[in-house]
C-alpha cells in the first residue's frame, strides 16, 4: 500500500484552516495545500498531484461537491479519494456526497488531535 | 502516518492558537449582531440576509472546533434560525423570530463578556469514558494532602492552611481515591513512599492520571533524593519535588503558583528583517499565536525600535544588506538594558559551524528556514518564557516575588515621569510592619518570613494591576499608586491595614497578628523622585512616632 502524503485541502475559513493544518500537518505529518474555494483548487491540483481531495462543503466561489464534479472531469484525478468535511450530517446528505464519489464524510467540529488519524483510516481502508 | 510531532509542541501550539482564537470571539460576535442590525432595518436586503447567515454560519463551525462550544451552539442556533426561513417573507420571518435571534445575541454577548471562562478548553474535554475526578470542579484553593507519616500529615496541614489553602489531608491511598470521586483538588501533595512500597505515591498518581482527561496538579514530598525516584515523578507528571524535611515557604511558593493562573501579558516579539515578507509572515504566525509583535526591517533602525517596544525576545535574519544579524546581536548584547533578551536566528543557513559562532556571540537559538510555524510558536514561546523568567529573578525579591529595591526606585522614576507627561496626579507610599523584630525572635524567623509573604499576597491580590508593589529590604514596603492623589492613596492604604490585621499567623501551633504604619508623599506636591521618597519616609516616620498602626500624609 502506497503511504498517504500529499492532502489537497479546500476550506474558506483561516481560523479552520489553522487548526487543520496543525492537525494534519503537525500531528499527522501529512504534507497539505490548503486552498481557500474550490476554484482554488481546481487551480492548484496539477501542480501539487494530491493523493486525497479534502474539501468542506459550504465555500464561496464554488463549493465542495461542484469542485469535485469539475476534477473528476480531469483524467487524472477520476479517481482520486475524496472526503467532504461538514456540519451538516444528515443521513441522507451524506448519502448524496458518497453518490457524487465521496469514500468518507467526516463531521465537524472535528478534533484536532484525531483527524490525521481518521484521515489515515479512511485511506487504509480504501487502499488497503 | 508520515514523520510525527512532538506532543508538547502541538500542546503549546493548540493552546496559543485557542487563544489568538478567543480575542477574535468578541469581534465576530459583534459583526453577527451589525448583521442582525441591519437586516432589522432592511428587511428586503438580500445581502443583509446573506451576511447574517455566513457570519453565523463561519462562527458557528470555528468556535465549535476551537472547543468554544458554547459560542459555536448559540451561533449555530442563529444559522438554522436564518437558514429556515431563506426562501420566505423576510419582513414577517423578521417580525417571527425577532425576541429568538435578540435572545440569542444576548447570550452570546454575555458568553463573551464572562470571558470566556466557563468555556470548555478544548485540551480539557471530558473523556469519552467515565473517568473519576473530571466530573468533580477542581477548587481553587483545594489541596490534597496525602502521606501515610501522621505528624508530617497534620505540621504540614496546619502551615498550609496558614496561607489561607482549604487542605484535606488522607493518610492513605484508597481514603485519596474515594475522595478524588467528589471533587478534584487544585493541587496534589503526595508521598512518594508508603510503607514498604518505595515508589507507591508516584504509581498511584499514574494510575489515577491515566483514567483522566488531564492530569493531576501533582507535587511530590519525599525523603529519597536518588534521580530515577525524580525521573519517575516527572513521568507521571510531577510538577515539583520537594525532599524531607519540605521547605514550606518553597512549597507555599509552588502552590502559590500552580494556584493563582493568573493571565501572562502577551509576548512582545520584534522582528528583524530585511525581507518584507520573511517578517511580514513571521508576525502573522506570532500574532496569530496571541504575541504582540513589532517588524524592523532596516537593522539599522532596530534600537529605536527596541527603545519605543522592549521586548521579550527578538528574531533575528542573520544576513541582512547593511549589516549581518551577527553584528548586530553584538551591538545589543553591549547595551545593559537589552543584555538578557533572548535573540533567535533565523536563516536559510544550514552550516552548523555558522550556527555555532552565532550562538557565541550571544544568540539563544537558531531556527533554518522555511521554519515551519508552529515550529516557530513553540521555539518563541519556550525562549520567551525563559526570558522573562530570568528577569524575573533579577528584578524581584526572591522571598515575596515583589520588585527589589532598584526596581522599586527605578519604577518610580518612569511612573513620576508619565504623571508629569499627563498631567495626572501619583502617589507614592511606604510602609513598615511594626515590631518586626519582635515576630522573628519570638516566632522565629520561617514565620517572620510567612508575615512578610503574606502582607505581599494581600497587597497583590487587592491592588490594581497598574499599581506598583515593592520590597525596599527588610519589613520595608512601597507602592507607587498611579493616577490616585493623595486623599484616594490614603483610603486604600487604610483598607488595606485593616484587612492586614485580620489575618492570623501561625507559628508553633501559636496564632499572632500584626500591623503596619505608613507614610504617602504625592505628586504634584512633590515632583522629585527622591524627595517623594524622603517625603514618604518622614511621614512613615511620624505614623511611627504617633503611636504606629496608622497611615499618615506628608504634610498633613
Amino acid at each position: 500500500m502506497q503511504a498517504l502524503e500529499r492532502i489537497l485541502y479546500a476550506e474558506d475559513e483561516p481560523d479552520i484552516q489553522q487548526i487543520a493544518s496543525l492537525a494534519l500537518e503537525v500531528v499527522g505529518g501529512f504534507s497539505l495545500k490548503i486552498c481557500e474555494s474550490g476554484l482554488v483548487a481546481l487551480a492548484e491540483i496539477e501542480a501539487f498531484k494530491p493523493q486525497l481531495l479534502l474539501f468542506d462543503v459550504m465555500m464561496p466561489d464554488m463549493d465542495g461537491p461542484t469542485a469535485l464534479e469539475k476534477i473528476r472531469e480531469m483524467e487524472a484525478y477520476r479517481d482520486t479519494p475524496a472526503v467532504f468535511m461538514t456540519a451538516k450530517v444528515q443521513p441522507n446528505e451524506v448519502q448524496r456526497y458518497l453518490d457524487m464519489g465521496a469514500v468518507d464524510v467526516i463531521a465537524k467540529p472535528f478534533d484536532p488531535m484525531t483527524l490525521a488519524s481518521q484521515i489515515q483510516t479512511i485511506w487504509e481502508r480504501i487502499e488497503g | 502516518m508520515g514523520g510525527n510531532g512532538g506532543k508538547p509542541d502541538i500542546q503549546v501550539a493548540l493552546a496559543a492558537l485557542k487563544k489568538g482564537f478567543a480575542k477574535k470571539i468578541p469581534d465576530k460576535v459583534e459583526e453577527i449582531h451589525q448583521d442582525w442590525v441591519r437586516l432589522k432595518s432592511l428587511p428586503e436586503d438580500p445581502d443583509a440576509f446573506q451576511l447574517l447567515h455566513m457570519h453565523s454560519h463561519t462562527l458557528a463551525g470555528t468556535a465549535a472546533t476551537y472547543g468554544f462550544d458554547e459560542v459555536g451552539k448559540l451561533a449555530r442556533e442563529i444559522e438554522i434560525t436564518v437558514q429556515d426561513t431563506l426562501t420566505e417573507d423576510r419582513a414577517a420571518w423578521i417580525d417571527a423570530a425577532l425576541d429568538h435571534v435578540d435572545t440569542l445575541l444576548e447570550k452570546l454577548h454575555s458568553v463573551v463578556q464572562g470571558g470566556l471562562e466557563h468555556e470548555q478548553p478544548m485540551e480539557q474535554r471530558p473523556a469519552e469514558s467515565f473517568s473519576p475526578g473530571t466530573n468533580g470542579e477542581a477548587w481553587g484553593r483545594l489541596i490534597y494532602l496525602v502521606d501515610d507519616d501522621l505528624d508530617f500529615l497534620t505540621t504540614m496541614k496546619m502551615q498550609i492552611q496558614a496561607f489561607g489553602y482549604d487542605v484535606k489531608a488522607f493518610i492513605d491511598l484508597d481514603g485519596f481515591s474515594e475522595a478524588l470521586k467528589d471533587q478534584s483538588p487544585a493541587v496534589v501533595i503526595m508521598d512518594v513512599m508508603f510503607g514498604d512500597h518505595p515508589n507507591a505515591g508516584i504509581e498511584h498518581i499514574k494510575q489515577i492520571n491515566a483514567g483522566r482527561e488531564q492530569p493531576l496538579n501533582t507535587i511530590f514530598v519525599t525523603g529519597s533524593q536518588d534521580v530515577l525516584t525524580r525521573l519517575d515523578a516527572v513521568r507521571a507528571n510531577g510538577l515539583a519535588y520537594f525532599p524531607k524535611p519540605v521547605l514550606v515557604d518553597h512549597l507555599i511558593d509552588e502552590l502559590d503558583r500552580l494556584t493563582h493562573k493568573i493571565e501572562e501579558e502577551p509576548f512582545r516579539v520584534v522582528i528583524v528583517d530585511d525581507s518584507q515578507e520573511q517578517s511580514a509572515f513571521a508576525a502573522l504566525t506570532l500574532r496569530q499565536a496571541g504575541m504582540e509583535t513589532r517588524e524592523a526591517n532596516d537593522p539599522l533602525q532596530l534600537l529605536n525600535v527596541l527603545a519605543e517596544f522592549p521586548p521579550d525576545l527578538i528574531l533575528m535574519d542573520i544576513y541582512m544588506p547593511d549589516c549581518s544579524g551577527l553584528e548586530l546581536s553584538k551591538v545589543i548584547r553591549q547595551m545593559e538594558a537589552y543584555v538578557s533578551i533572548p535573540i533567535v536566528f533565523l536563516s536559510a543557513e544550514h552550516d552548523l559551524k555558522k550556527q555555532q559562532g552565532a550562538m557565541r556571540i550571544g544568540g539563544d537559538d537558531f531556527l533554518s528556514k522555511p521554519v515551519d510555524p508552529w515550529f516557530l510558536v513553540s521555539a518563541v514561546t519556550s525562549r520567551a518564557q525563559r526570558g522573562r523568567m530570568i528577569r524575573r529573578l533579577a528584578e524581584t525579591d526572591g522571598l515575596t516575588g515583589l520588585l527589589n529595591h532598584t526596581k522599586s526606585k527605578e519604577r518610580l522614576e518612569a511612573e513620576l515621569a508619565r504623571a508629569k507627561r499627563e498631567k495626572t496626579p501619583l502617589s507614592f507610599a511606604m510602609l513598615d510592619i511594626d515590631h518586626f523584630k519582635h515576630v522573628n525572635d519570638t516566632h522565629g524567623h520561617p514565620a517572620g518570613d510567612r508575615v512578610l509573604k503574606s502582607l505581599a499576597n494581600l497587597f497583590k491580590q487587592r491592588l490594581r494591576q497598574y499599581d506598583t508593589v515593592g520590597r525596599y529590604g527588610g519589613e520595608e514596603f512601597v507602592v507607587i499608586f498611579p493616577n490616585t492623589d493623595k486623599a484616594t492613596a490614603k483610603q486604600i492604604m487604610d483598607q488595606l491595614r485593616v484587612s492586614f490585621n485580620a489575618i492570623s499567623h501561625f507559628s508553633e501551633g501559636e496564632s499572632f497578628c500584626c500591623q503596619f504604619s505608613c507614610g504617602i508623599a504625592a505628586f504634584p506636591d512633590v515632583d522629585n523622585g527622591t524627595i517623594l521618597n524622603d517625603e514618604a519616609d518622614r511621614a512613615l516616620y511620624v505614623a511611627k512616632e504617633g503611636g504606629r498602626n496608622r497611615v499618615v500624609v506628608a504634610g498633613e
